[in-house]
């Protein structure tokens, strides 16, 4: 059986026009089984707010719409959440409309669309780049279960002490924890953990494990960050017998 | 050094620009969406290569050609000679392929194949694929071998007058702003066209406009209307998505639109196509697991696509292309396992052509070429902000799809081409303008649809 549902959607026209930032109220049909990116679409064919307004159609970003990349993330009454993940039914509040907006940490591009490049930088800053791999077979690594970063962003969104030159994220450091496993990129592991011990590297976990709760593809990110924190003070106990 | 310029960075564009880094050339890698965004990136295929004792690439080869038919003969020979070795060297790069007890790879069979053959990291082999080549190239954007053009848009190719490729011109989707790029060496990595057969559903597939840009400048499409279907695509929230095709060869099959799991084993399943299965019943409630769940088969591929030659060159001088975009290896239908190492085999082609043949004279009158390049665009771009039509871009797109999916496209053609002449965009804003995207995607597409139409008619 198809519902209305309300939604307020924060929009700003460009990364500049600071001024046009403002809250523009929908009423959308929902049919069962609808998520938040059902919505953003049905709102795509006839934008019109709820008082009769024909407006400019809400940009957001989308790629996949199956669950299978984090394009569509953003913020859902303040919660960091994946659009096309989130059921309506699931965020839907007692009273009051769905509150939409973009991800805060990252830069705004317009409405709902944010630039992704703050992840793609801190992983250069830990160098999680990977090498050719050398010759020959090695045993297999089991990482799996951490090895399915979609690049939503939403533990560098969620995480209370990443932004600007601030802490990496668990993102980051999690790709350079398997970069240090994998053997395309064992041959630079002391100079990352070296690179980890400076500021904004793993010392800037607070520990407060929201990257987990958040995580669309369930990864435990926080065993990485772990195993980090053994690795770099093996380290830098190693370095201090050496001196 | 003027770079060579990838268009696309789904797995076959990725490819395509590590080989050449690794030939040192110098890249642009020019996408629409970043690489965890790609469309080859979420599909849930294997890859398949002669691994097992009993088998052979000849085998192999039989197999592949059994299915696709002779013309495909010339490309899938050599792809699967190297297709074990582009294994061993995933292998290397630590994939996280599945494996027996005694650590060896875990080969499964598909209908269709005489032996076991297809290797696979979960659903998510291609996923797996795509993270690892994009490290590599991390590494190469860090020296600045690199440069990644990500969130622009294709909208033309530049070619001078003696008909070579020599750049593009592109348009940054956040900020609007148009740029001739040169390239000395252009691979279309772009991907198939099955967007345009996709009309029932908000398809995230292409509907084809690169290819469709190739042809005007003179590349030839070969079985434009050739499709396959994958059998089991579910809606959820008005969108199609799909389970994995390797339960075939869990031994799914599908009754009456049903899709019955409940007689295989959980673990195994859980294994093969867990985290597909979970997204399932997250959109739709129901527990594949337990209960049979409604399947049907929709279009999914395009088997036809830019014709190349055996180096993936196509008849544009100076324009290369890789992946899904091409027809080569597919012929009348395919395997699961073979587009994505097609698509890595292809890029190694690719790569070395390109390598190979670079070195375009500078030239005089390049320059202005692309200046004029540029007028000519921002000229387009103007006329298309001034339509102002009854109806969006959105709504002719529809159209166009709803037309190639029912093969009806020689009634409608003319007529959407005067509608796309005249469509509004959302508005007339250059940031972040989705209609405007679209745009650049449909008009030159319909130049595949009137391909489809001249088809229609034989
Ligand atoms: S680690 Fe998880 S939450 Fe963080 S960017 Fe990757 S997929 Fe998103």
């Amino acid at each position: 059986m198809s519902e209305q549902v309300a939604l307020r959607i924060q929009r700003q026209d460009s990364a500049t026009a600071i001024d046009t930032r403002r809250f523009e109220d929908f009423v959308l049909t929902v049919e069962p089984g609808d998520s938040i990116a059902t919505l953003l679409f049905s709102l795509m064919q006839n934008p019109r707010t709820a008082d009769g307004r024909k407006v400019a159609p809400v940009a957001f970003e989308s790629a996949c719409r199956a669950s299978g990349c984090g394009a569509c993330t953003l913020l859902i009454n303040g919660h960091v959440r994946v659009a096309c993940r989130t059921s309506v039914s699931s965020v839907r509040p007692k009273r009051g409309p769905i509150v939409l907006a973009p991800l805060s940490k990252f830069p705004l591009v317009r409405d709902l669309i944010v630039d992704r490049t703050p992840l793609a930088l801190a992983r250069r800053r830990v160098g999680a780049w990977l090498d050719e791999p050398p010759d020959g077979p090695h045993a297999p690594v089991a990482l799996s279960e951490l090895d399915r970063c979609v690049e939503c962003g939403a533990c560098f969104e969620a995480c209370p002490e990443t932004g600007g030159s601030r802490f990496v994220g668990a993102a980051a450091l999690n790709e350079a924890r398997l970069a240090g496993a994998f053997a395309a990129g064992a041959g630079r592991k002391a100079a990352r953990l070296d690179v980890l011990m400076a500021a904004g590297g793993i010392a800037g976990c607070g520990k407060a494990r929201v990257c987990v709760a958040v995580c669309p593809e369930r990864m435990p990110l926080f065993d990485s960050i772990l195993e980090l924190g053994y690795e770099t003070s093996r380290r830098w106990r190693a370095t201090l017998l050496r001196r | 050094m003027t770079p060579a310029v990838v268009v696309g960075e789904g797995i076959a564009g990725q490819a395509t620009a590590l080989a050449l880094l690794a030939a040192s050339v110098p890249v642009v890698l020019l996408a629409r969406e970043p690489a965890a965004h790609a469309e080859s990136t979420h599909r849930h295929d294997g890859i398949d290569a002669a691994l097992a004792e009993d088998d052979s690439p000849g085998r192999h080869l039989d197999d592949l050609v059994a299915v696709a038919g002779e013309p495909a003969r010339p490309f899938l020979e050599p792809f699967t000679e190297a297709a074990p070795a582009l294994v061993e060297w995933l292998e290397r790069l630590d994939i996280p392929f599945e494996r027996t007890r005694r650590g060896k790879l875990s080969l499964s069979k598909q209908a269709g194949s005489t032996r076991a053959r297809s290797v696979h990291a979960g659903s998510a082999t291609a996923r797996h694929v795509s993270r690892r080549l994009g490290a590599l190239l991390d590494k190469h954007e860090a020296t600045g071998a690199l440069q990644r053009l990500s969130g622009w848009t294709l909208i033309d190719l530049v070619l001078d007058d003696s008909g070579v490729a020599r750049g593009v011109v592109a348009q940054c989707f956040a900020t609007g702003e148009l740029r001739a790029i040169a390239a000395d060496g252009l691979c279309l990595a772009t991907g198939g066209h099955a967007g345009l057969f996709m009309h029932e559903t908000l398809a995230p597939a292409s509907l084809g406009g690169a290819t469709g840009l190739a042809l005007r400048h003179g590349a030839r499409v070969l079985d434009p209307a050739r499709v396959s279907s994958h059998p089991f695509c579910y809606r959820a929230g008005g969108f199609v998505r799909r389970l994995p095709r390797r339960l075939e060869a869990l031994g799914a099959q599908v009754e009456a639109g049903l899709l019955d799991l409940s007689k295989i084993d959980r673990a195994p399943l859980r294994q093969a196509v867990g985290p597909a299965l979970e997204a399932h019943k997250q959109a739709t409630g129901t527990d594949a697991y337990s209960e049979p769940v409604v399947v049907t088969a929709l279009p999914d591929r395009t088997l036809g696509g830019l014709e190349v030659s055996a180096d993936h060159a196509t008849a544009i001088p100076g324009v290369w292309a890789v992946g899904g975009a091409i027809s080569a290896y597919f012929g009348r239908a395919t395997f699961e396992g073979l587009p994505l190492g097609a698509a890595l085999h292809g890029a190694r082609l690719t790569a070395q052509a390109i390598a190979d043949r670079r070195g375009a004279p500078p030239g005089a009158g390049v320059t202005p070429l692309f200046e004029a390049a540029q007028k000519r665009a921002e000229a387009r771009l103007s006329e298309i902000v001034g339509q102002e039509g009854d109806e969006t871009v959105l709504a002719v797109a529809r159209d166009l799809r709803r037309g190639a999916a029912k093969g009806e496209l020689g009634a409608s053609l003319e007529e959407l081409e005067a509608r796309a002449r005249r469509a509004r965009l959302g508005d007339g804003s250059l940031c972040a303008n989705a209609a405007l995207r679209l745009w650049w995607d449909l008009e030159p597409a319909l130049e595949l649809g009137r391909l489809l139409a001249r088809a229609e008619g034989a």
